[in-house]
This record gives C-alpha cells, sequence and structure tokens, in this order.
C-alpha cells in the first residue's frame, strides 16, 4: 500500500514503530505489505524479507476475508491482562520455531462512497489546481490572441486595449494596464486599462511612482520588474493595504520598448503568489518583445508578417502544449455554425483528429453524458444571457462508449458592437486526475482508518496547542468527534488541574527537541472512567508548511495499572491478615498456655511434701480455674475463627431501635443492678441493609464495655446515635465511664487480649471482635476518651443507602 | 553476704492462681525469704521506686511476669532505667511468661537490668540457676 507523504504518514510511522505489539497489515491476496519492527524481532525476518510475503509463512492458522481490502494484525507477545477474549495463533520463526501470539485483527474497508459525493468538488478543485500546464496553456493562447491583436490593431491606443482585454481575459490575470509614464512627474500616466475598478483609475493618476520603485527601475532599466511578496517592498504601507485589500498577491512590470529604449510598461497583477514562474516570465516578456516591435514597425505590412509569423508558431507550440497537458481548445462561428476543435480537443472527445477537425454541434451535443445534459445545457443558457465566460465540469461519453469526466471553458467572441459572433475555449480531460485523486484520497483514508485502528490515542498539535489531528481512540476519551475536537486548544478540553502537567511536558518536548515520555498520566475519561496512560510526546514538522507541531502517543497502561492496585491491596490484605495470625499465634502461645502452665505448675508443687490441706484445697480449686480459662480460650478462638468464615451469610435490613430493645432484654439484669441507662437517636439513620449477628455482636461488646468499665458509684449512661455524612453514616456510643488513657494504649486499644484496668473483669476479646466484624463490614473504628470522664466509639460506614 | 540471710522475694503477677503456685515453691525452697505479691503491676512499680530510695542491704530477688494489664512487665523495667545503677545493685530480676514468643527470650538477654528468662510453670531447677549463693 502507498503511503501519502503528509504528517499522517509520520505520525503513523513514529506510533506502528513504537508500538508494543507487532503490527501487520495484509492485503487481500494474503500478502504482507506492512510490517512494524516488532514483527522483525519477534519473527527473525527483516522488513524487506516480510514485505511481499505471503501470511501463512508465519502465521499458517491465518484466514484471510476475501470481502476486506486489507486487515490489520496486532500480535502480542507478552501477557498482558486484557479483559477481552483475545484469539490465541500459532506463529513460525524465520528458524521454523513455532510459538503462541495473542491476535487481534481490524479490517481496513475504507469507505469510499464519500469521494463519489464529493467528485463535484474534486472537480472543481483540480480544475483549479490545473497547476502549470494549464498557466502554460492560457499564455500561450495569451500570446496567440497577443499576435491577432497586433495583426488587427492600426494605432498604439488601441493595441493597448485589446493588449489589456487578453490579459484579463485569458491570461486570466486581474486587472492589467498600460503606462506611459511621465518621467518628469513621475505620474504612470495610464493609457490603457482592462478591468481596473474606478479607485484603481484614481490610484494609478494620482499616485506618484518613486525612481527606485518598480515602474521607475523598468523605465531606467529596460528589464521586467516581478513582485510576488508585497510585504518585502519598501512602498508606503497604503499602497501595500490597496493592493492587499484588492486580493493582489503578485505583480508583474514589463518594458514596452520604442526603437530599442523604454517607452511604456505592461503592468499585470494577479491574486495568485506563483502565477508568475521564471518560464511564465520569459514569456511574457517574449511578447512585450512581440509587442515592442510592433510599436517599433511602423511599417504595417512588415508588422503583419511578423505577426503572422509569430502567430504559426505559437500556434504549433500550442498544439504541442495541449497533447502534453491534455488540454484541448475549440471555437465556434456561429455565423458559418461551423466548429473547430483542436487535435487534443477531438482525442479528448474521443476522435481521431483530421485535416480540418469540423466538429458539429449535434456531434457536441451527444457526446455530453446524458444525465449531466441538463447542468451542461443550463450553465451554456445562463452564460449566453450575459455573454459571460464559464467554467463547467461533467461527463462525456465516447462514441466507444468510454466515460470520461472533462472540464469545459468558454467565452463569447464579440464584434465591435457588443454581437457575440462566436465562442472558444478549452477542454480538459480530468479523469485521470480524478482517479489519482481518489487514489490519493483513499490512501489517505485508508491511513486514517490504520490510525483510528491502533489500539494508542494519538493527537498531533500545532505549537500554539491547536489540535491539527487525534485518532478516533484520543477523541474518544473525550466524547468528542473528531470534527468537534479539531483547531480546539488543548485547555478547551482537558480539566484545569493538568494544565501544569501537560504544560510542563510540552515545553520539555519542545526544549529538548527529543520525544519525552511523561509517565502513570492519570486522566478521567467522557464515560467517567479513571485511566491511566504513559504518554510519549515528540517534536515533528507539519509536512509542507514546516511548521512546528507536538505529536502525543497515549498508551493505556490502566490495564496493568489496575491489576498492580489490586496487587497492592491484596499484599495489604495479606499483610492485614499476618498480623492478625501473629496476633492470633501469639493468643496461642500466651493466653492458652498461661492456663496449662498453671495446671503443670499445680500438679507439680501437689508433690510438695509440706502441704496444708487449705493449700491442696486451693491448688485444687486452681486446677478448676485454669482449665475453664483454657475452655473459655477456646469457646473464643472459635468465636474468632467463625467469624471470619460467616462474612458470606445473609444480609437483612438491620433496625438499630429493635436491636437495642432486644439487648436491654438479653442483658437485663447486669444493666438494671448498675441502675444502668440506654440512651438511643437514630432518626438520621435508623436502619442499615447489613448481616445482623455482626451488628448485635457490636453492641453488644460496646455496650457491655461501658457497664464494666463504669465509674464506682456513678450509674452507667449509654448514648449510641447514627449520624450521616455525605458519602455514609456513623454510629456513635458514647458512655461515662472510667475512660482509657489513649497517649498510652492507642495502639493496643485493638488488640486481641489486651486490657486496660485491673479493676473490672473483662478477657480482652471485646474490642478485637468489635474491630474485626466492622472491619469484615467494610467499616472503620475510631476512638475518643477522656479518663474518668468517659469514652466515645464512632463506627464509620462508607454507604448510606 | 549471710548465708543465714534469705534474699527478699518479690511476686508480680496479675495472675492469682500462678502467685499462690510461686509462694508455695518458694516457700519450699527458700523457708526463710520474706515474700511480698503484687497482682497489680502498677503497685509493683511504685514499691520498687520507693525501695530504691531507702534500700535494705539484702538483696531483693523480682520474679516479674511479662503480660500485664496497665503495664507489662517491659513497660515496668522501662520506667525503671532512670535508676538503673542501684536497681542492679539491690535487684536482680528474672522475668517470667507462659509465652512462648522466643521474642521475649531475647529481650530479657539484652536488657541490663534482666538476670534470667523462665518459662511458666516456674519450678525448682529454676531456683538452682538463680544463683546458688542464696540457696
Amino acid at each position: 500500500m502507498e503511503l501519502i507523504d503528509n504528517g499522517l504518514e509520520r505520525a503513523f510511522e513514529i506510533v506502528a514503530g513504537t508500538a508494543p505489539q507487532a503490527i501487520l497489515i495484509v492485503n487481500k491476496l494474503c500478502k504482507i505489505v506492512y510490517s512494524n519492527p516488532k514483527v522483525s524481532l519477534i519473527f527473525q525476518y527483516t522488513t524487506d524479507e516480510l514485505h511481499g510475503m505471503l501470511i501463512e509463512r508465519i502465521l499458517p492458522e491465518f484466514n484471510i476475508h476475501e470481502s476486506v481490502l486489507m486487515q490489520m494484525l496486532f500480535l502480542d507477545e507478552e501477557s498482558i491482562p486484557n479483559p477481552e477474549p483475545i484469539e490465541l495463533i500459532t506463529g513460525i520463526t524465520k528458524k521454523g520455531i513455532p510459538f503462541q501470539l495473542k491476535l487481534n485483527v481490524a479490517s481496513i474497508q475504507p469507505d469510499v462512497p464519500h469521494l463519489k459525493a464529493n467528485l463535484q468538488n474534486t472537480l472543481e478543485e483540480n480544475a483549479l489546481k490545473s497547476e502549470k500546464d494549464e498557466q502554460t496553456i492560457r499564455l500561450l493562447s495569451f500570446s496567440s490572441a497577443i499576435s491577432r491583436a497586433i495583426i488587427k490593431s492600426k494605432t498604439e491606443i488601441e493595441l493597448s486595449n485589446q493588449l489589456c482585454r487578453i490579459a484579463v481575459e485569458i491570461g486570466k490575470f486581474e486587472i492589467c494596464w498600460v503606462g506611459l509614464p511621465d518621467m518628469v512627474n513621475n505620474l504612470h500616466n495610464p493609457i490603457a486599462h482592462y478591468n481596473a475598478t474606478e479607485q484603481d483609475k484614481f490610484v494609478l493618476t494620482t499616485f506618484k511612482f518613486d525612481n527606485n520603485g518598480p515602474t521607475g527601475t523598468v523605465m531606467a532599466s529596460g528589464n521586467y520588474y516581478l513582485s510576488n511578496s508585497f510585504e518585502k517592498e519598501p512602498w508606503t504601507p497604503e499602497l501595500k493595504n490597496y493592493l492587499w485589500s484588492r486580493g493582489f498577491r503578485s505583480y508583474l512590470v514589463l518594458s514596452l520598448k520604442k526603437h530599442g529604449r523604454p517607452h511604456s510598461t505592461l503592468n499585470v497583477y494577479s491574486n495568485s503568489k506563483t502565477i508568475f514562474t521564471a518560464d511564465q516570465i520569459e514569456f511574457l516578456n517574449g511578447i512585450a518583445q512581440d509587442i515592442s516591435d510592433a510599436l517599433d514597425n511602423l511599417e504595417l505590412e512588415k508588422m503583419h508578417t511578423a505577426a503572422i509569423k509569430n502567430q504559426n508558431d505559437t500556434a504549433m507550440l500550442l498544439n504541442q502544449a495541449e497533447a502534453k497537458a491534455h488540454i484541448g481548445s475549440w471555437r465556434i462561428n456561429f455565423k458559418t455554425g461551423i466548429s473547430k476543435k483542436s487535435d487534443e480537443a477531438c482525442r479528448i472527445y474521443g476522435f481521431e483528429p483530421t485535416e480540418d477537425n469540423v466538429f458539429k454541434y449535434e456531434d457536441w451535443r451527444t457526446a455530453v453524458h446524458p444525465d449531466d445534459w441538463g447542468y451542461v445545457k443550463q450553465m451554456d443558457d445562463e452564460a449566453a444571457l450575459t455573454l459571460s465566460n464559464c467554467i463547467k465540469f461533467h461527463r462525456i461519453v465516447r462514441p466507444n462508449g468510454e466515460i470520461r469526466n472533462i472540464g469545459a471553458d468558454s467565452s463569447f467572441d464579440v464584434d465591435d458592437d457588443g454581437k457575440p459572433f462566436g465562442m472558444h475555449g478549452l477542454v480538459y480531460d480530468l479523469t485521470d486526475k480524478l482517479n489519482s485523486a481518489a487514489a490519493l484520497n483513499q490512501s489517505e483514508a485508508n491511513l486514517r482508518l490504520i490510525i483510528d485502528l491502533l489500539p494508542q490515542c494519538i493527537l498531533l498539535k500545532d505549537i500554539n496547542g491547536e489540535f491539527i489531528y487525534a485518532n478516533k481512540n484520543y477523541c474518544d476519551l473525550f466524547g468528542m468527534k473528531f470534527e468537534e475536537l479539531v483547531e480546539k486548544h488543548w485547555t478547551e478540553i482537558h480539566s484545569s488541574d493538568k494544565y501544569n502537567t501537560i504544560n510542563k511536558h510540552d515545553a520539555e518536548v519542545i526544549r529538548s527537541g527529543k520525544a519525552t515520555i511523561l509517565r502513570d498520566f492519570i486522566f478521567v475519561d467522557a464515560k467517567g472512567n479513571k485511566r491511566y496512560f504513559d504518554v510519549v510526546k515528540s517534536p515533528m514538522l507539519i509536512a509542507g508548511s514546516k511548521k512546528q507541531a507536538i505529536l502525543g502517543v497515549l498508551n493505556d497502561i490502566t490495564d496493568q495499572k489496575l491489576a498492580e492496585e489490586e496487587r497492592v491491596a491484596i499484599l495489604d490484605d495479606i499483610v492485614s491478615r499476618n498480623k492478625s495470625l501473629e496476633q492470633f499465634s501469639q493468643m496461642m502461645s500466651h493466653n492458652l498456655r498461661a492456663p496449662v502452665a498453671n495446671i503443670m505448675g499445680i500438679s507439680s508443687v501437689l508433690e510438695l511434701p509440706n502441704l496444708t490441706e487449705k493449700n491442696k484445697a486451693e491448688l485444687m480449686e486452681g486446677i478448676t480455674k485454669s482449665a475453664h480459662v483454657l475452655d473459655n480460650v477456646i469457646r473464643d478462638m472459635n468465636k474468632i475463627l467463625h467469624l471470619r468464615e460467616s462474612i458470606n451469610v445473609q444480609r437483612e435490613v438491620v433496625s438499630f431501635k429493635d436491636l437495642v430493645r432486644e439487648l436491654k432484654v438479653s442483658l437485663g439484669d447486669i444493666l438494671e443492678n448498675e441502675r444502668g441507662v440506654i440512651k438511643t437517636d437514630f432518626h438520621e439513620m435508623p436502619e442499615y441493609y447489613s448481616i445482623k449477628s455482626y451488628f448485635h455482636s457490636i453492641f453488644l461488646n460496646l455496650i457491655s464495655n461501658s457497664i464494666k468499665f463504669r465509674r464506682i458509684n456513678v450509674p452507667p449512661v449509654i448514648d449510641i446515635s447514627t449520624k450521616i455524612h455525605e458519602n455514609g453514616f456513623e454510629l456513635v456510643f458514647c458512655d461515662n465511664g472510667i475512660g482509657i488513657d489513649l497517649e498510652k494504649y492507642r495502639d493496643k486499644i485493638f488488640g486481641l487480649y489486651k486490657r486496660f484496668h485491673t479493676s473490672a473483669e473483662g478477657n480482652g476479646i471485646g474490642l478485637f471482635m468489635v474491630k474485626t466484624q466492622v472491619e469484615a463490614l467494610g467499616g472503620s473504628i475510631s476512638i475518643s476518651s477522656v479518663v474518668n470522664k468517659g469514652t466515645e466509639i464512632r463506627i464509620y460506614f462508607n454507604d448510606n443507602k | 553476704m549471710n548465708k543465714n540471710s534469705s534474699p527478699d522475694i518479690i511476686l508480680v503477677d496479675d495472675d492469682p492462681i500462678c502467685n499462690m503456685l510461686n509462694e508455695l515453691l518458694i516457700r519450699e525452697m527458700l523457708p526463710h525469704s520474706e515474700i511480698t505479691i503484687f497482682s497489680n503491676s502498677l503497685e509493683a512499680y511504685h514499691f520498687l521506686l520507693d525501695s530504691l530510695k531507702n534500700p535494705i542491704a539484702n538483696t531483693t530477688i523480682i520474679f516479674l511476669d511479662i503480660n500485664m494489664p496497665i503495664m507489662s512487665g517491659w513497660e515496668l523495667l522501662n520506667e525503671l532505667k532512670e535508676h538503673i545503677t542501684k536497681a542492679r545493685q539491690y535487684y536482680k530480676i528474672y522475668m517470667l511468661s507462659s509465652s512462648l514468643d522466643p521474642r521475649d527470650n531475647d529481650n530479657a538477654k539484652t536488657n541490663p537490668l534482666v538476670s534470667g528468662f523462665f518459662e511458666k510453670p516456674l519450678n525448682r531447677f529454676d531456683f538452682l540457676t538463680t544463683g546458688d549463693s542464696h540457696i
């Protein structure tokens, strides 16, 4: 496939060349037409070897879809986590070693119909682009017309007027005038002009030229003067502004001589900067010479002969140029009804050129494509009404049935009374140009499609930060279409918190002139998903304009990042589990062993000889107590182990009010004995969908703690309430107990078998259980306390559904 | 040091059964020793601190449990650091624990105030290693 030479191709090369995947493009003949360096690396073939190779040599299992113009293959060597199932395929290296690859295929079938829809536009554009050949034809026609004018003209003024008219009508210059400069007063003194506005005329007649300016130079040297960059001329700003405002972009002054000395100036203006190439100026200079000769030659006959000779010469040149440029000319005389076409015009219409090339109206009428006849007729009729020039683009059918696209322009020949007596014009065959334009467009469409298919997000912005190009993946990030994004400034689509990062990166790219990578760029896309990118930006020049731009390629590393985050989360979980296991083993080593050690100790002490009966009784009681402690520890262990497994229990609506009512009943005596009071306020969050047994245990442990750690002679008051927060809710337990010195014990407060008071009973499991259960439910717990004032425990759940 | 003068013994443990056991064992081994028992480590700490201000000539042997509420055995020793010279002079401190955690043993070896570490239950052989000069 031919990749066209523009910025896109360069972008494609950079992106595909540095892509982590191997990228192949295969045509419908199963041949590889493109491969990136990664392919060579994997398969060990060089790029040259791969080019044109049948795909089955490296991917024997790959099936080509014949309906598809081309297919683009992405091959992944590494097993990057990917949520979408990917086809696995066997690849064979140059040495014949088979291995597994992940394959992603995209079809390249560019949408061609839009080209047809734009045919008319393309035709017109191409007609305008008919470039140098057409220009040359114009100039030749111009020359030919001048020759005729020289023959016909009888006075200098008439010749000058004809000259100006021909220059504008055939030479396609904007205006043309002939000046007979007044060298004393530095006035242009125009003696003839064509297409000049009243203001042009006023400027021409009043403007005083500078001796070093165009007119002065030409009159002094006899050479021509060309300006196609007005901004560089030492003219007054008023004159420059005036020329700009008239749309002129270039200006040529030719010297007309009499007796070999500069006599007058021929001035032409064009709205194109590039209309005057060196060849064309040479040619125009030749015409100026002809006219100078004509001016010199007072003997009409001599002038006549010279002109005829010149006309013949130019006619021959014209024929050659027409053939070369596929541009033909034609002329019709209304009086005789005879239409004549040039040789090339005949060929365009599909006829062999003959001696006279006579062409009847009916021949032309049948040549026009039936579908286009309406358009052609309408254009001609409109032109005829005003006797104006006209350019038509339409199809013709050659006698052999072949359809061609042509452009045809026409001008009326008008006699001295202003009546038309004929028409002439040019006809150019645009079929080949259109085909190549279509091929060019298709090639560009292919390239765009390929870049759209690349997994990376690609952007191209100019040095000011305005988007020139972005592929589909990039546009999708912002939920925009390319048409919406292009020419926007990047700050219009990014949130302001990204400005600093992006500015810094861009500045570094421009400063270093090298590709620069920005890692872990975090971005929330239009769908609200958090995405991670490695952004590679490199400076580049836009083909043609030589303007600096920044090419950005965003590699989506979201999957890797999420996997990494998941890994970190898992690691955290493992660390925390490990910590609780460690706690568990500490508990085993201490709390389980303490009663065992006691029993062992008692049994050895019982052997001592001098024990009293009282001692023995105490020791026996010690065994019983130790056995109970042992039992309790084992029961606690069982609870904890069970707790960790029961998180999958069915959830239900837990009403806090009901829960407290149930607990009041089961705590009954204990609460009454201590004259304890439980106050509740659950109006902000009366219930929660969760695991009831957990909440039961949490409430029970916290209420029991408040009763256990009450102040002496102060009846316990426990306040329980719920508070709604922005992203969740809080359960608050408040008591008036003895409190805990948090300065000392903050780290240990929720530890297993940690006790902080010797004055009260407690097995050190309560808060540990509460914390474990809260965390199992996805909540968090915090404590604040003042010794001898009370304790407040807050349980936060990040959810308020 | 007088052979007949038995050392004073202080037991610090929150577990009453353990204290009873150790008391019986010590009475058997050192019938003339004066035994003081603390089940609250904070109280024990204040007692020890006061004793250092008016030290008695006799060496005191302390059996200090590690795992206690309010103030663990290690925390108690930490508080005594300021008086390390005197404490080393008058106290012979043995750590006592039912824990099988090897770190406790390591800590005992490196702590300058600690003379040794015993796993519970305490037995006769342990007493022999506390220094035969007293027995």
